[in-house]
């Protein structure tokens, strides 16, 4: 695992200590677990992303 | 004069000494404004208690990285004036506000609570919010400290402030809007500015007490203000009470040419009787009371749920949905984005950032560009969920976090590495940023280490006056919110 995240941080140009790789590397699996969870989402096969939120301003009730 | 606190490491408190601090007298905003109007205070009085505070607080609690002492009486004494001569600014004129340093402002550098940050950001302008808050009157007390860019943790080894608890000050005052958090707790201002990326004012509020409202996204302009996550970032306000900070959103909120993603939508908040007869509230449970909470918890939840209940409202049980998609989503969001602004910067200055901040942000390189696309997929999944439950219900609420702030030890792991491990397991916050709906917290009582504990509001987008409805009635009931630390109490005795 630490060979892998040494490949990503220097692909990204990113200089982390021997330390901080090997804090990087004992958290990754949990992280690459829960991320590639998200490829799993069924409702997402036809959605297309949303790069910057767009909310419609009606609003009812007070305040409004 | 003002300081900026770039320093060598600062030796750690003694806590043997008595601290004290003093607080502008009345306590919240809403009664500041309403006694200047009424000729019982000034700005000039109001101004000058909050700097006692921060005299006698700040180099314990670190709220600041930059005063404006002068600027502000200057400020002060012109507020006084224009409304001896009936020039109204609106709510805030005259009141002491603090602006977290991720906001740049004429009066000093923004630093971000970084060493990289080019100190020419921005000089001498001001942050579109700040412009406002100027406009509208506000004193500027200072720049208040933050996370390294709203991210990371803190370190002692960290040439800046570490942002201790007003409750009790070996525990964290949360982040990243820490000064504001700690300001208004005891008293250095009476509101501030702050951000949220992952619960950045919720955060703090919970921790130190007070309240704070994480807007609609898009609700309020960024433009001036450094950013973490250009998706999930948001601007709001804390405050002693839900009212305060509505009179802040009210000056904070509306459209912004120079920002695309600010939203044509002014702010507005009517007054309110208390009576909450005909509101559906949902309450979240499920992944908000892990093992391990605090004892606490259960109870004071409970309770408020009992206040709201007896205030007329219908509640009912609800389920979060896509809870672990979407936090996860926010976290891959967040950390691309992050990376994507500093990467060229971490590359060059690695050793410059914190360990805390680069800690974190490393992680986008884990994120593929499917990944990111995903994560923002994810969010639209979970905010067209989430609409349906507001088809339900108006409000949800649910704990904050799952007990008071971490002491300042547990901020690292055991190999002495900034661990935001501790957070995660802690706080409820980051859901809310995956999608954009509006989030209040407001205190709800005390762990029995006498720490505070926070309750959640969240509305529809754009609801952000249902919130403060159920908060400000809320806060005539209980009163939590005017709960203030055992170190003013000593003074104001």
């Amino acid at each position: 695992m630490t060979a892998e995240i040494r490949v990503l941080l220097a692909a990204a140009a990113l200089p982390a200590t021997e330390a901080e790789i090997a804090t990087l590397a004992a958290r990754y699996p949990a992280f690459r677990a829960a991320v590639d969870a998200l490829h799993e989402v069924p409702a997402a096969r036809d959605l297309p992303p949303v790069l910057g939120l767009r909310v419609r301003t009606e609003v009812s009730g007070p305040g409004a | 004069m003002p300081t900026l606190f770039t320093g060598p490491v600062r030796p750690g408190p003694d806590w043997s000494r008595a601290i004290s601090t003093t607080s502008p007298h009345p306590y919240t905003l809403t009664d500041a404004a309403a006694a200047l109007r009424a000729g019982t205070v000034t700005s000039t009085g109001l101004l000058e208690a909050a700097i006692a505070a921060a005299d006698r607080g700040d180099p314990v609690y670190g709220a600041y990285l930059r005063r404006f002492d002068e600027a502000a009486r200057e400020s002060a004494a012109r507020a006084d004036a224009e409304l001896a001569a009936g020039q109204d600014r609106g709510p805030l004129h005259g009141i002491p506000v603090g602006v977290k340093d991720v906001f740049a402002a004429a009066g000093g550098p923004t630093t971000a609570q970084s060493r990289v940050l080019d100190r020419a950001w921005w000089a001498g302008r001001d942050a579109t919010v700040v412009t406002r808050l100027v406009a509208a009157g506000a004193v500027l007390t200072g720049k208040t400290t933050t996370m390294e860019f709203g991210c990371g943790l803190p370190e002692e080894r960290d040439p800046f402030p570490l942002p201790r608890n007003p409750w009790r000050p070996d525990h964290w005052a949360g982040g990243s809007s820490s000064g504001t958090g700690i300001g208004v707790a005891t008293g250095m201002f009476l509101a501030g500015l702050g951000s949220d990326t992952a619960g950045s004012i919720r955060m703090p509020a919970a921790f130190c007490g007070v309240s704070g409202l994480m807007p609609t996204y898009g609700r309020v302009p960024g433009t001036g203000c450094v950013p973490l996550a250009y998706s999930v970032d948001r601007i709001g306000p804390l405050a002693r009470s839900a009212r305060d900070c509505a009179a802040v959103l009210g000056v904070l909120a509306g459209p912004d040419p120079v920002d695309p993603e600010c939203a044509s939508a002014p702010f507005h908040c009517p007054d309110f009787d208390g009576d909450l007869t005909g509101l559906r509230i949902g309450v979240v449970r499920e992944g908000h009371f892990p093992d391990g909470r605090d004892p606490a918890l259960d109870g004071a939840f409970s309770a408020a749920l009992t206040v709201l209940s007896g205030l007329g409202a219908a509640v009912r049980e609800v389920v979060l949905p896509y809870r672990a998609e979407l936090t996860t989503a926010v976290v891959a969001v967040i950390t691309s984005e992050a990376l994507a602004h500093h990467r060229g910067g971490l590359s060059r200055r690695w050793h410059e950032y914190g360990r805390g901040f680069r800690g974190e942000v490393a992680n986008g390189a884990f994120v593929s560009g499917a990944d990111y696309v995903q994560a923002q997929r994810v969010r639209r999944i979970a905010q067209a969920a989430v609409d349906r439950i507001f088809g339900e219900v108006d409000v949800i609420v649910c704990p904050t976090a799952s007990g008071g702030a971490p002491h300042v030890d547990e901020l690292a792991g055991p190999d002495g590495v900034p661990d935001s491990g501790v957070l995660f397991r802690l706080l409820t916050t980051p859901y809310w940023n995956g999608v954009a709906n509006p989030v209040l917290a407001v205190p709800m009582g005390f762990t029995a280490d006498g720490l505070p504990l926070s309750l959640q509001l969240a509305g529809r987008p754009y609801a952000e006056a249902e919130l403060v409805r159920v908060g400000e009635a809320y806060q005539r009931v209980t009163g939590w919110h005017l709960r203030t630390p055992p170190v003013v109490a000593e003074v104001a005795a």
